[in-house]
């Protein structure tokens, strides 16, 4: 089988259990909360909370440099440590957060194929036990933005300006406007559909049932088939930027491709602008209905 | 009771958001819940109610706003091989 382009960025379960006593590494454990974390986690692994710890609690925004900067100092992390992510719910958020500690400079930083769930699985152990960190002092250097998508760089895409591609993760529904956010979610945009000359290739078509991450020709048939070669820069969205993070850490790490950004505003973010151009197939198919019966 | 299966796609629910559909889903007044069962990379919940009728069922899930795929109506099962009416 051959190696993805970047094969030092992901750990198998069986190499981290091997190296949880290595110096210079820390483990984090990155959710949407610590809920998981908190009922036991990989021995040594830190717990962030991606809503209060990763964002910015008052503006829709990442939390920023001086933020982050104390939150990896408080995990005992030095611009030099080996950083192994992972999490529940998909590796989504463990996801995230390696995009984010490469957006903020990090060097080492390292996802687990299948993350807690494929830990969980090969019943290893877990702990309760609090973790003993020796705090540090993080700062950071610099604010990677060639990983980061904003509204205008979609929309000079959208508009020709400049030349780019959109891989539009969500499922199918979401993309043709039939739903907008999980059954019962108040959380929303305003409209449906997607953003134009979007690809939909939903960010599970890229994982195995246990997690894990496709091989790598499996993963070229499948972007490759939707046209998204890496010959131009790719922009990956969802709905807040989850999503989208699993599949910016595939195109760029086990892929290769040299420019892939995560637009997190996403489409809470898209589909809630005034004026943004949207495609929604569901609206113009019952559209098309109405007109025959007429 | 007449029994119904539904599908639902879950976008980017997280185990944390599903464990409070679940909540909401026992609390039902109208409907009951029996189970529910959730693959998270599938993005896909399906779920066994019971319900007067299934105008009530859709009606429940419009009220709540909880979008689904399809709704059907249970009518036969298979338990141990022998096929029996619900």
């Amino acid at each position: 089988m051959t190696e993805y382009a970047h094969p030092e960025v992901l750990v198998t379960t069986d190499w981290v259990a091997g190296h949880l006593n290595d110096p210079n590494l820390r483990l984090i454990e990155v959710d949407v909360d610590t809920s998981a974390y908190d009922q036991g986690h990989v021995p040594g692994a830190v717990g962030w909370n991606w809503q209060t710890q990763l964002q910015d609690t008052v503006r829709r925004d990442l939390a920023d440099q001086r933020s982050f900067g104390q939150l990896a100092g408080s995990a005992g992390l030095t611009p030099d440590t080996t950083v192994i992510l992972y999490g529940d719910n998909n590796n989504w958020f463990a996801a995230w957060g390696f995009w984010q500690l490469k957006y903020y400079g990090h060097k080492d930083v390292r996802l687990i194929n299948g993350g807690r769930k494929k830990w969980l699985e090969e019943k290893r152990p877990l702990t309760k036990d609090p973790v003993n960190v020796a705090p540090a002092t993080y700062r950071v250097s610099g604010l990677n933005e060639s990983l980061r998508a904003y509204k205008d760089d979609v929309l000079s895409v959208v508009e020709g300006r400049k030349p780019g591609q959109l891989v539009d993760v969500r499922s199918v529904d979401e993309f043709t406007g039939k739903i907008i956010a999980p059954p019962g979610m108040n959380e929303t945009a305003q409209r449906p559909g997607h953003i134009p000359k979007a690809a939909n290739i939903p960010w599970a078509q890229a994982s195995n049932e246990d997690g894990t991450f496709k091989s790598l020709e499996d993963l070229q048939k499948l972007y490759q088939s939707k046209g998204i070669s890496g010959s131009e820069e790719v922009i990956a969205y969802c709905r807040i930027g989850e999503r989208s993070s699993h599949t910016w850490f595939v195109l760029k790490y086990l892929l290769g491709y040299n420019n892939v950004r995560n637009y997190d505003g996403s489409w809470t973010e898209w589909g809630n602008l005034i004026g943004a151009p949207i495609v929604n197939e569901t609206r113009a198919g019952q559209q098309e209905q109405a007109a025959s019966a007429r | 009771m007449p029994r119904y299966l539904s599908l639902h796609t879950l976008a980017c629910l997280t185990r944390q958001g599903a464990e409070q559909l679940i909540t909401r889903l026992t609390a039902a007044d109208r409907v009951t819940m029996q189970r529910a069962q959730i693959n998270m990379i599938e993005g896909k919940m399906l779920v066994e109610f019971d319900s007067p009728d299934r105008d009530t069922l859709e009606k429940w899930f419009r009220d709540e706003g909880f979008h689904y795929d399809w709704v059907f109506r249970v009518e036969f099962e298979a338990r141990g091989g022998k096929l029996e009416p619900v």
